[in-house]
This record gives structure tokens, C-alpha cells and sequence, in this order.
């Protein structure tokens, strides 16, 4: 997404603001110094930004404070030939008067309850958007990672090329292999995400965890806060087990006691010692983790072939482009020592270490754009309810003038009203944005919220950011009033012909733009949300394969210090789930080591049957060790062949409808192999395809299911799972209140086991629902902004409509008199709003489809410029003007021709 | 409540100057800028002792050119032509010879009073 609007956009925004704010400077000054200042404002934020977002951001807000200051002495400040100290003591002086601008402004303000509420709880709200949005925009895309030399760190992968895989993991041959290329790497290290179980507290917990190589807190660059980081002999086999823990782990759990380092902690049943505490802003991989164990990624793993994580730090001098080069030729020279699988390769991938990935940072675009269409919005119907108050005021301000008030101090007036406005609304919308950033933060997708390590929190800058934009708001909408009121003739406000004169064409025109303005900006809001809405309705539509309904699914991790073999967790498992099921309601239990959304294996099939291979390269494949009644409980059907029994020996499978159609068809009663050196296994049934992996996986997934006693040695071979501490099975469980279930299922596991923690446990349904987080909190979110926008906009045609009519109540009266008919007066004022609307909609379709590709990554099977959103959107826009348009006709109609005439 | 303008073209502009002043002046002095670089070299010259902003410049630089110190002048050759140059003028000039005379004679009063200590005087002698 770095594309032009992403650099040159900021830049051209920012002057624009500056040129809003040069506006406030004499004219005389304008003529004179406009253009030059316009042109090294701009050459100071494209220096800004050169050197970074926030950067940039202070400069300009410097220069806007700066700029703002100098409109104010060049305009009040006592004129001053160059070369002359300024006035003593005159400081003072404009303290006082500010004092009592102020409090006159706020006793002005008082006077009209109502429209302090409606522009502090308007421009509120888009503001506690507005900052609850770039908290996360600063905390994901902006922000600094606090590793060192964070662009120099980036990650070896292993990608597909034609299927477009990604495994973000090496094998321990090829880390040694790019661990000897010193030319292109400073450091390679590696690591690999786990969960561990800690005993000893309070209860038994699982924490999230990873196993880092002893070298890589070192090449992150980050110092631990007490204690030490690891040493290659921490990983040695055989020596003492350490453990560092994460800050807030050593605070909430440890009661941030120095003396902590040094003590032990019991980890997966182990005694640890807790050789150091990390700092606060350090998070690795995510922010989940609070524990780090030290691990050798070259040591021979138990079983089969172990994966880590890489992380590489570029060797000096050398930039992603170059290493890549070099990446590309050492991969040719290695491939010839130990070739990868046919169609895969090495990928630098750049960028932050664990930064957004490209749908995450278009998704935050997307809601700060979104966002800031929001605060327009809210600001264009501020400005209008301050336009018409200002003409309504016209008769104050002429009366002023004439008796002796200068035009500065009731523009001096206007300003300090408008940053009042601003303040309160920035109070009223900081509190909400507290609010507003927890439930935005909770409702946020994994992905989005684990995308950065920095801490997501309304910190002291972007509480600035948000008081800043909330006075400059309120001082902006504030402003227009000031010039327009003061223009007005003073004998024409003064003659008291306030009731016939309407205001003038060009101030009519303007509100007339905003109001145009508004609609546009509510349209491509709608436009956004309807394509949601349609993704989402599409993504519900999926057939999943299973029915997830009155299901609960509960995750235990079984700790392999405990349960060693496959026997006794399967011993376990059994007389829990006979337990289970005699709970009242349970009407039927299965065991699982895996259930959608989460597959139990993954690896990577080369498949074949007895008359061959079924020619299918390499293809991710998901086993599922399930007990007896999983296909009944589950829903899934059966195409062919038999569900799996308990009697069923070791060597039984089902198989996906997609392997059986891949192989030839009607597999049941052949064999087949996962892979050229594991044993052959035989077909007992064929079940329809199931979305293992949540709902946007893409369709015809390769599935087999095995019993629950089969050896895992049937597996594919390049699993991507490592040897692991804490094996997860699943406990399927059918009753009609799955969420109230959760308690009663839990004491019966913990009367079988106190020290056994409970991964997960939560209805089946919501789970999958999960599985589309994403989309659901963009659907959430524009539909959110998108109702307030339509809400602001209809607001603003009634305004419009309303002052209209009001005005023209003499006319209307004249044409009641001279014999039109209700249909005519009808058709003069919902035509007014309709004529508005239609502008306003064009404009706003236009700008919808000329913007909607930015979602095209985001929606599911939804063109972006889908037409029945493109026709329909307008529509409902039209009907919500037409709507709005009723009050003030029905005000009209009711106008008396004799009293509207006799009021002259 | 005007006062009258009290630079003179004989460089006679009473009182001493205000730093920002100063600096734009010195800015000048050695050749004509625009704005931008004026901002520049002063935070180069001050080590950012002084950051100039955009608003402060011009607000100076509209009030130098009203008192004729300044005037707007083509730029180099090569220079953009959205930029506008500013140069000094004679009465310019003068004010600034007249302003580091001043401080050249507060300066050596410095000294008289050995307010800089023996500074000067070390520096003046001759390695051994």
C-alpha cells in the first residue's frame, strides 16, 4: 500500500490545512506572503515526512500552532515596526481580555443548550472515533518496533510458488545451511511458538510461550530488564532448565519483586529457574507471549523432522534487494546439497519483523479512512449549524459594530467560542475514546490485534492528537461564521427586515455544498458497508460441511510429562467423556484432536493408491484422530462406506469426498498412502468435504480421519508441528445449552485430574463465527460509521430545508394566497432537499466507485463495484432525503397566508 | 495607535534587534534565499537553537519588508520560479552593520569588565 496517494497525499492534505489556516492572516499579509509560505510549509513536512510519520506529524503541528499564533499577532498584536522590543507588560493585558472573551463566550454558549450539546456530542463522537482508530493506526503502522535496527530484521520463509503456500518455518538442515552464509546474514535465529503450563500459583495455567534460540534476544537487540538473556549453553542438553518471563507476567504474578530472578517456576511440571525478566515494550513473537525457554534449533529433534521460525538480521551494507539476489544464487548452490520439494523456495520476507500483513494494514486504512470521513462529516454539519446561528446573529453582530465593538475582538470572540466547542467536544470525546478503543481493541481480529508488539493504548500523544483535532475542529467551524456575519450590510440587518431577506446566494450555496458534501461522504460510507454486508451474507452462506449448532467444544492441552503416550491420554480422554455424558442434557460425547476452526495435523500429502499415485504434488493435507460418534454428532455426511468404529483397527481412515475424487472415486474398501514412506492405510468411508480451517478456507480441502488409537507415524511426512510439551485433544460435546454446559464440564475434568488446565471451551458455533472475526469487525465498524454518517446527513438536509422554509414563510404564505396548491408547495420544498440529495448522491457514487477497489481484498466473492450495491445505495440515500424533507413541508403546508403576510 | 516607522535608510533603526531578527538578517547577509532556506540555515548556524517556523519567518519578513530592510529578488538562474528570494537592501545592510557594531561595542565592554575572564588575552599569546 505504498503506493502515491501514500506519499504525497499526507503532504498535500497538510497544506491544505495550513492554507485554511493562512486564511485567519490580514489580506494585506496574504497577498504578500501566501504563496512563499504555502511553498516552505510544503518543503518542511516532505523533509518530515522523509524522516518518518511521526516526525512529520510534529512538525506540522508546530507549524500550525506557529502559524496560528503569528494570525494572531499579525491581526491583534499591537502593530510593531521591525527593530523595536515588543511592549512591556502588554501580556498581561491580553491575558485579561482572553479571560473575559472566554467567560463571555461560555455564558453565550450556556444560552443555547441545545446546540452546545448537538456540536459537542456530534463532533464528539467522530472524535473518539477519530482517536480511538489512529491509537491503533499508531500503535500498528506507525509506531517504531523496540527492536534495534527493526527494517534490518527480517524472516526466511518457505513459499509455494504455484499454490501460493506459505510455511513460515526452515528445517534444522537448511537454518545450518543459511546459518553459514555470513555474507548475507549478521545473525540467523529461530524460534518456535508454544504453549506451556505453569503450576505452582494460584491454579494451573497455560500460557502462551516461545522457544527462542539462545542468540535471537540478542540480534532483536533488546537488554532484559533485570537479570540475563540466554547463552548457548542454556540450550546444551543437560543443563539447568531456565526460563525468562515477560514483564507483565513478573508484575501480576510475581508482585514485581526484584529478588524474583533467581527463583524457580514450575514449567510443564519442571523446575525452572527464572534467570531474567524482559522489559515492558518487548513482545515476542506476539503480545501474547509472557514466557521464554532456550532451545537449540540444530539439535535433533524427537521425532520426525522439526521446523523453526526464522529470523535473520541482514549483514551491514546490504539492502532486501541485494540479500535477495544473494538468497536466490546461494539457493541454487544449496539446493544441490539437499534439495527443497519440487515448486518451493527460500523468501525474504521484509518488512517489520512481525509487522501487519498486507490485509491487516489495508483493514487499518481502511477504518482510519473510513474514520475520517466520519469527523468530515460531523464537521460539515457543525459548520452548517453554526452557519445558519451566524445569520440569525447577523442583527447582534451589526448592533455590536455600530455601537463601537471592533471586528476583531468579535472575531477574537468567534475564535475563543469555537476552540470552547472544540474543548468541550474533545473532553466529551477523549472519555468515549477510552471507551471506544477497549471495545474496538476486543472486537478487533487476532491478526489485527496481535499484528503489532507495541501496546494498543490511548497514550499521552495520541491524547494530543485528539485535543488538537477537537479545538481545530471547533475553531474551523466556528470561523466561516465570523467572515459571513461580518460581511452582512449593518443596515440591512439593522432595518429588521430579518423575516423577508433570506440570506444571500452565496451563503445559501455554500450550506447548500455542505450539505451536498455530507451526502456524498454518507454514500461511500454506505457503499463500503453494503459490500460488507454482502460478503458477510456470502461467508454465512458457505457450506461448511457440519452442523456446529448446540455443540461445545472443549480444548485440553495434556501435558506429555503427565501424560506420556498416546495410551494414557486416550485412557484419560475416555473416562472423562464417559463422565461427561452423564451430565443432564449431554446427549452425546467425542473425542477429537482436532475441530474446525483449528485442523488437528497439517502437512503435506503426496498421495497414492494401489493401482498408483493419484498425481496430486505436495498438497496440504489435514489429519483428524476422532473417536466413534464424531461424524454423528458433527453432522457430517457420509458419501460412501461406513463412519469410523472404536473397534476399528489402527490402519482405518475416512477420507474427504475431494481425495476420494482426486484418486479415482469410490476409494472404500482400497488402500491408500499419505505418502510414499508411510504405511498404507485402509478406506472405510468417504465424508463430505468440511471447511477445516474456518470459513474462508478455500473449498475441496484434503481430509483424512483416523481412530483415535492410530499411530501417528502414518502422518505425512514434513508435519509442520514440532515436538511439543503440551498435546491438544478436543472433547466434543452435544447439548442444548452448550455455553451453560462449560462449568459442569469442567468440574467433571478437574474431580479426573486437578492440575489439568482448559485450553478453550466455547460453543462450536462461535468458534467457526471466529473464523471470520475479521470481516465481522469491518462490517461492525462501517456499519457503525456508515449509520452515523446517513444520520449526520439527513440531520443536515432537515437543517437546510428547515431554515429554508423558515425563511421563505413569507413567500410560501404570498403563494397560499395567490391559489397554489398544497402539491405546489409540496414540490418546492421536497424538490429543494431532493435536488441536494441527487447532487449529493452523484457525487457520492462517483467518488464509492472510484475508491471501492481498496476493499477488493476484503470481501468474499463480492465484486467491489457490485451493481446492486451501486443502485440500491443511492436509493436508500434518496428515501432517507425524502424522509428528512417531511417535517419542515409538513411545517410549510401548514403556513397561514393572512399571518405570514400581516407580520410586515 | 500606529507608530511611525523608525528605520531610517541611514541604518539608524533604534533599539537593538530581536534574535530572530538578527538571524534572518545574518541569514542574508552572504547571499539571497527563500524561506525555506532561510528556516535551514539558521537551525544549521544555531545547532537548532533556534527553530524557526514557517508562521514566525514570515510574520518577520513581512514586517522587514514593510521597513525596507528586505526585498523580494530573482532567484538564481536554476531557481524554481514558485519560490520567491528575498534579499537585503542598503537599509538592511545598514541596520545589520549597525546591530553587530553594537554588539561588537557590548562585546569589548564584556571584556573591559573581564566578564569572559582571561580568555582573549591567552588566546592572543604565542605557543611557546
Amino acid at each position: 500500500m505504498s503506493g502515491p496517494w501514500f506519499q504525497a497525499l499526507p503532504v498535500r492534505a497538510a497544506v491544505a490545512l495550513y492554507r485554511a489556516i493562512l486564511i485567519l492572516y490580514p489580506a494585506s499579509f496574504r497577498a504578500r506572503c501566501a504563496a512563499p509560505m504555502l511553498e516552505t510549509f510544503a518543503e518542511v513536512c516532505r523533509r518530515g515526512l522523509a524522516l518518518g510519520w511521526w516526525r512529520f506529524l510534529r512538525e506540522c503541528g508546530a507549524e500550525y500552532l506557529n502559524a496560528l499564533g503569528g494570525a494572531w499577532r499579525s491581526r491583534f498584536a499591537r502593530e510593531r515596526p521591525a527593530g523595536r522590543l515588543a511592549a512591556p507588560a502588554s501580556g498581561d493585558g491580553l491575558a485579561r481580555v482572553l479571560w473575559l472573551d472566554v467567560r463571555y463566550a461560555v455564558r453565550r454558549l450556556l444560552a443555547a443548550p441545545g446546540l452546545l450539546l448537538f456540536t459537542t456530542l456530534t463532533l464528539g463522537f467522530a472524535i473518539a472515533a477519530g482517536t480511538a482508530v489512529f491509537s491503533v493506526v499508531d500503535a500498528v503502522l506507525l509506531r517504531p518496533s523496540p527492536f534495534v535496527e527493526a527494517d534490518r530484521l527480517m524472516r526466511l520463509m518457505s513459499v509455494s510458488a504455484e499454490r501460493g503456500h506459505t510455511y513460515p518455518g526452515l528445517s534444522r538442515e537448511k537454518l545450518r545451511q543459511w546459518r553459514r552464509e555470513a555474507d548475507i546474514f549478521a545473525a540467523v535465529e529461530a524460534y518456535r511458538p508454544t504453549t506451556v503450563v505453569v503450576t505452582g500459583g494460584v491454579e494451573p495455567e497455560e500460557l502462551a510461550a516461545a522457544h527462542v534460540s539462545p542468540g535471537l534476544l540478542a540480534t532483536l537487540g533488546v537488554p532484559p530488564r533485570h537479570g540475563r538473556t540466554f547463552t548457548a549453553a542454556d540450550a546444551q542438553p543437560g543443563a539447568v532448565a531456565v526460563v525468562l518471563v515477560s514483564e507483565q507476567y513478573w508484575r501480576t504474578r510475581l508482585g514485581a519483586d526484584p529478588a524474583a530472578v533467581g527463583r524457580t517456576l514450575h514449567v510443564n511440571g519442571r523446575p525452572h529457574s527464572i534467570e531474567g525478566v524482559m522489559p515492558e515494550r518487548f513482545h515476542f513473537p506476539s503480545v501474547r507471549e509472557s514466557v521464554w525457554l532456550p532451545f537449540d534449533p540444530e539439535a535433533r529433534a524427537q521425532a520426525g523432522e522439526a521446523v523453526s521460525q526464522i529470523i535473520v538480521r541482514l549483514a551491514a551494507g546490504l539492502d532486501a534487494g541485494q540479500a535477495r539476489l544473494r538468497i536466490a544464487a546461494a539457493a541454487e548452490r544449496l539446493e544441490q546439497e539437499r534439495p527443497l520439494p519440487t515448486g518451493w523456495r527460500i523468501a525474504l520476507v521484509p518488512g517489520t519483523l512481525f509487522g501487519p500483513d498486507d490485509r491487516t494494514r489495508r483493514t487499518v486504512w481502511i477504518i482510519f479512512g473510513a474514520v475520517g470521513l466520519v469527523l468530515l462529516t460531523a464537521c460539515a454539519n457543525v459548520a452548517n449549524l453554526l452557519l445558519s446561528r451566524a445569520v440569525e446573529r447577523r442583527r447582534e453582530f451589526a448592533i455590536r459594530l455600530v455601537l463601537g465593538a471592533t471586528r476583531s475582538r468579535l472575531i477574537r470572540e468567534l475564535v475563543v467560542e469555537g476552540a470552547l466547542i472544540g474543548a468541550a467536544a474533545g473532553a466529551v470525546g477523549l472519555l468515549a475514546a477510552r471507551w471506544a478503543l477497549g471495545t474496538l481493541v476486543s472486537l478487533a481480529p487476532d491478526a489485527l490485534a496481535h499484528a503489532t508488539t507495541n501496546s494498543i493504548a490511548i497514550d499521552a500523544r495520541v491524547f494530543t492528537f485528539g485535543l488538537a483535532l477537537a479545538i481545530a475542529t471547533g475553531v474551523l467551524c466556528n470561523l466561516p461564521p465570523a467572515f459571513k456575519g461580518m460581511r452582512s450590510e449593518s443596515h440591512d440587518a439593522l432595518s429588521g427586515r430579518n423575516r423577508t431577506a433570506t440570506a444571500t446566494p452565496v451563503q445559501r450555496r455554500f450550506r447548500a455544498a455542505l450539505v451536498t458534501g455530507e451526502i456524498a461522504l454518507a454514500v461511500v460510507l454506505l457503499v463500503g458497508a453494503a459490500l460488507m454486508v454482502r460478503s458477510f451474507i456470502r461467508l454465512n452462506a458457505i457450506d461448511i460441511g457440519f452442523d456446529p449448532d448446540r455443540l461445545l467444544a472443549v480444548t485440553i492441552g495434556l501435558d506429555s510429562a503427565r501424560y506420556g503416550d498416546e495410551r494414557a491420554r486416550i485412557g484419560f480422554l475416555r473416562s472423562v467423556a464417559a463422565d461427561v455424558a452423564q451430565l443432564p442434557g449431554v446427549t452425546g460425547v467425542a473425542a477429537a484432536s482436532g475441530l474446525p476452526p483449528t485442523p488437528g495435523t497439517s502437512g503435506l500429502a503426496v498421495l497414492s493408491t494401489d493401482a498408483g499415485p493419484c498425481g496430486v504434488e505436495r498438497t496440504p493435507i489435514v489429519s483428524n484422530f476422532v473417536s466413534a460418534g464424531y461424524f454423528g454428532l458433527m453432522h457430517i455426511t457420509l458419501a460412501a462406506g461406513r463412519p469410523l468404529r472404536d473397534d476399528d483397527p489402527p490402519d482405518a481412515v475416512v477420507i474427504s469426498a475431494t481425495i476420494d475424487r482426486l484418486c479415482g472415486g469410490s476409494l472404500v474398501g482400497r488402500r491408500l498412502r499419505l505418502d510414499d514412506t508411510a504405511p498404507p492405510l485402509q478406506v472405510v468411508g468417504v465424508a463430505a468435504d468440511v471447511k477445516t480451517r474456518g470459513l474462508t478456507a478455500p473449498d475441496g480441502e484434503l481430509a483424512v480421519y483416523m481412530p483415535f488409537e492410530a499411530d501417528p507415524a502414518a502422518l505425512p511426512m514434513v508435519a509442520t508441528q514440532h515436538e511439543r510439551q503440551v498435546v491438544p485433544r478436543r472433547l466434543l460435546i452435544r447439548t442444548d445449552a452448550p455455553a451453560a454446559a462449560v462449568a459442569s464440564v469442567k468440574r467433571v475434568l478437574w474431580a479426573h485430574d486437578p492440575d489439568q488446565p482448559v485450553l478453550q471451551a466455547a460453543p462450536l458455533a462461535d468458534l467457526m463465527a471466529d473464523s471470520i472475526r475479521r470481516e465481522r469487525f469491518m462490517l461492525t465498524l462501517m456499519t457503525l460509521f456508515s449509520a452515523v454518517s446517513l444520520a449526520l446527513a439527513s440531520a443536515g438536509i432537515f437543517g437546510v430545508l428547515a431554515y429554508t422554509v423558515a425563511q421563505r414563510t413569507n413567500e410560501i404564505g404570498i403563494r397560499l394566497a395567490l391559489g397554489a396548491s398544497a402539491n405546489a408547495i409540496v414540490r418546492l420544498v421536497v424538490g429543494h432537499g431532493l435536488a441536494l440529495a441527487v447532487l449529493g448522491v452523484a457525487a457520492g457514487v462517483a467518488g464509492a466507485y472510484a475508491v471501492a477497489s481498496v476493499l477488493a481484498g476484503l470481501l468474499y466473492e463480492v465484486n467491489p463495484r457490485d451493481p446492486a450495491v451501486f443502485i440500491v445505495t443511492p436509493l436508500l440515500v434518496l428515501a432517507v432525503a425524502v424522509l428528512a424533507s417531511w417535517v419542515p413541508t409538513s411545517r410549510a403546508l401548514r403556513v397561514d397566508p393572512a399571518s405570514a403576510l400581516r407580520v410586515d | 495607535m500606529r507608530r511611525p516607522r523608525l528605520a531610517r535608510d541611514d541604518g539608524q533603526a533604534a533599539g537593538p534587534l530581536t534574535p530572530v531578527e538578527l538571524h534572518i538578517l545574518l541569514s542574508l547577509a552572504d547571499e539571497d534565499r527563500h524561506g525555506y532556506a532561510i528556516l535551514q540555515d539558521v537551525s544549521e548556524r544555531t545547532g537548532d537553537a533556534l527553530r524557526l517556523r514557517t508562521g514566525t519567518l514570515y510574520t518577520v519578513i513581512k514586517r522587514m519588508l514593510d521597513s525596507g530592510w528586505l526585498a523580494e529578488v530573482d532567484g538564481p538562474g536554476d531557481a524554481d520560479e514558485r519560490r520567491r528570494y528575498y534579499g537585503l537592501t542598503p537599509a538592511g545592510s545598514g541596520v545589520l552593520r549597525a546591530e553587530a557594531r553594537r554588539l561588537e561595542a557590548l562585546v569589548a565592554l564584556a571584556h573591559e569588565k573581564r566578564v569572559l575572564g582571561r580568555a582573549r588575552k591567552l588566546a592572543g599569546e604565542r605557543p611557546r
